[in-house]
């Protein structure tokens, strides 16, 4: 990890005897890639906002995607059309110098970073 | 640059249609939000136009490919993000980029800079641009080639079955040939109801219409695969039962017998009626009086694969239940073919349809060893299909489908 500022823990199962590999995660700030509208899939979504992020070096094709992609990504569910303003809340949270870990979603709890944020519909950590 | 700076572009005018889809276009995006610190370049694209180059936020950085038109000339790309913005007065990149890396380098104001956003009624740009170009995330190979898809659906309570619950986002080019498809139930239904099968087809088709296309995946999915062939075995007399001859026969190394009953015809049937109900038997038959007046016991194996072990045929005095005119028993012959099957394997792992009823096990299915499939000159639209009458579905079932193919790209359906 290099200049990490903080860390945004992600789970999308609600009862934590579920909690696994695809259920919840753990991601360094330093190493988002850039946030998108839409479910990364051919889907057009107005509910979604996918965060993306480098998870590997390898050259695995993520075929979860509407087109291939390489790095992983978070798929958040949200309050339609709120785009903009959880890019922006998301920008802000990665912007700031806060060494802690952040929730972003924890179905277990409902714990949210923001209340435009109500889910998670996929956690793809290829 | 180590900036704790973001950076936003949109380049749609409605929140609406801010969905992550620009248009039909599958490689161009309606909105993005980068760190700053990812910026590779800004370079003019014409006199108009600067580019603003990102490290991939979906890609990793680095790779490059040849993107290809049908019969022309190649060129290389990058998979590199990018951002085209539009200026107000020609010539003023350099003005433009000052303004950008004034806005990252600054310490005031949010840490979200909006650097181009066409939305209506509340456009806002950095100074000296007047709207937001194209957004590519990932830019791509999209020529000719080997593409792979992948989209969530949410099926409709279709009012019959075979209608059509969801029509995938997206066709593929004339000459398309489909490789591989998949499907896995990612949100199930809340009652009983939900078999759902996948079937290309020419046409764009509404949900809740009838379907008219060809399954791929499902029960009722054909592939031609490795030609079904079922082995079968044939037991001829040379000559007609006398009165109170029985008939003996070891199957897979069970003996079963049968006794005269009644006449000749109720003795065979009888016989093939036994065999008949083993479940390693597709079908046995009995054929009294058939072709040059032979009678014949015919097996034929239920699967592909399976053998039909036949031995120790006894026609006349058997196991105590036949009487001295056995004497006069036909004699049997045994005779071993297989027979080309007359329909073809299923090819969908498991051969079953999609269940997302509330009770599921949440199974995907897969096409496993399907035959690439040619839709000929035509579009390939597909379709997500009801293979039951799901009109009293209920709850907000989703499924995943997945579709790789060799041709052109994909063209969503806008």
């Amino acid at each position: 990890m290099k200049n990490s500022k903080g860390m945004w823990y992600f789970r999308s199962s609600t009862a934590i005897a579920d909690d696994d590999d695809l259920a919840s995660i753990l991601v360094p700030v330093d190493q988002l890639t850039g946030f998108t509208p839409g479910s990364n899939s051919a889907t057009a979504s107005t509910e979604h906002v996918t965060i993306h992020y480098k998870s590997n070096a390898s050259s695995t094709t993520n075929t979860h995607d509407g087109v291939p992609t390489q790095n992983g990504f978070i798929t958040l569910e949200i309050v339609d059309k709120k785009q903009f303003e959880v890019m922006s809340v998301l920008a802000n949270a990665a912007a700031s110098n806060n060494t802690v870990t952040q929730v972003i979603w924890d179905q277990a709890t409902s714990e949210a970073l923001d209340g435009n944020i109500t889910g998670i519909s996929k956690i793809a950590n290829i | 640059m180590n900036s704790n700076k973001w950076l936003y572009f949109r380049t749609v005018t409605g929140k609406s249609s801010d969905d992550g889809v620009k248009d039909t276009a599958l490689i161009q995006n309606t909105s993005v939000c980068f760190p700053a610190d990812s910026i590779i370049d800004i370079s003019p694209l014409n006199a108009t136009t600067l580019s603003i180059e990102f490290e991939p936020v979906k890609n990793i950085m680095g790779s490059r490919g040849k993107e290809s038109t049908a019969f022309g000339a190649t060129t290389t790309i990058t998979s590199n993000d990018s951002v085209e913005l539009t200026l107000k007065a020609t010539g003023t990149h350099k003005e433009v980029i000052n303004r950008i890396v004034d806005a990252i380098n600054g310490s005031k104001g949010s840490s979200l800079i909006v650097v181009a956003d066409d939305l209506s009624g509340k456009e806002t740009y950095i100074e000296g641009i007047s709207a937001c170009g194209t957004i590519y995330t990932p830019k791509t190979n999209q020529g000719f080639g080997k593409h792979e898809m992948s989209c969530y659906v949410k099926p409709t309570a279709a009012s019959a079955d075979n209608d059509v619950v969801a029509q995938l986002p997206f066709y593929l080019p004339k000459k398309a040939i489909i490789l591989e498809a998949a499907m896995y139930p990612l949100k199930l239904a809340t009652n009983s109801k939900g078999l759902l099968a996948l079937e290309y087809h020419t046409a764009s088709l509404a949900a809740d219409a009838p379907s008219a296309g060809t399954e791929i995946l499902g029960f009722d999915a054909l592939t031609v695969g490795e030609t079904a062939r079922n082995q079968v075995k044939t037991i001829t007399l040379n000559a007609t039962l006398a009165t109170n001859n029985g008939v003996e026969v070891k199957v897979n190394g069970t003996l079963y017998t049968q006794g005269w009953s009644t006449n000749e015809a109720g003795t065979m049937n009888a016989i093939a009626g036994t065999l008949n109900a083993l479940p390693e038997m597709g079908v046995a038959a009995s054929d009294v009086g058939g072709v040059g007046f032979l009678n014949t016991l015919t097996f034929t194996a239920a699967n592909d694969g399976d053998n039909i072990d036949i031995s120790d045929i006894t026609i006349g005095a058997v196991t105590g239940v036949g009487t001295s005119t056995d004497t006069s028993a036909p004699t049997p012959t045994l005779a071993t073919a297989t027979s080309a099957h007359t329909t073809y394997y299923n090819g969908t792992r498991p051969g079953l349809d999609l269940d997302i009823s509330t009770s599921a096990a949440a199974i995907g299915l897969h096409s496993s060893n399907m035959i690439p499939i040619s839709n000929l000159n035509n579009y390939t639209y597909l379709h997500v299909c009801a293979k039951e009458d799901m009109s009293t579905m209920s709850g907000n079932p989703r499924v995943q489908v997945y579709v790789k193919w060799w041709g052109g790209p994909a063209v969503a359906i806008a």
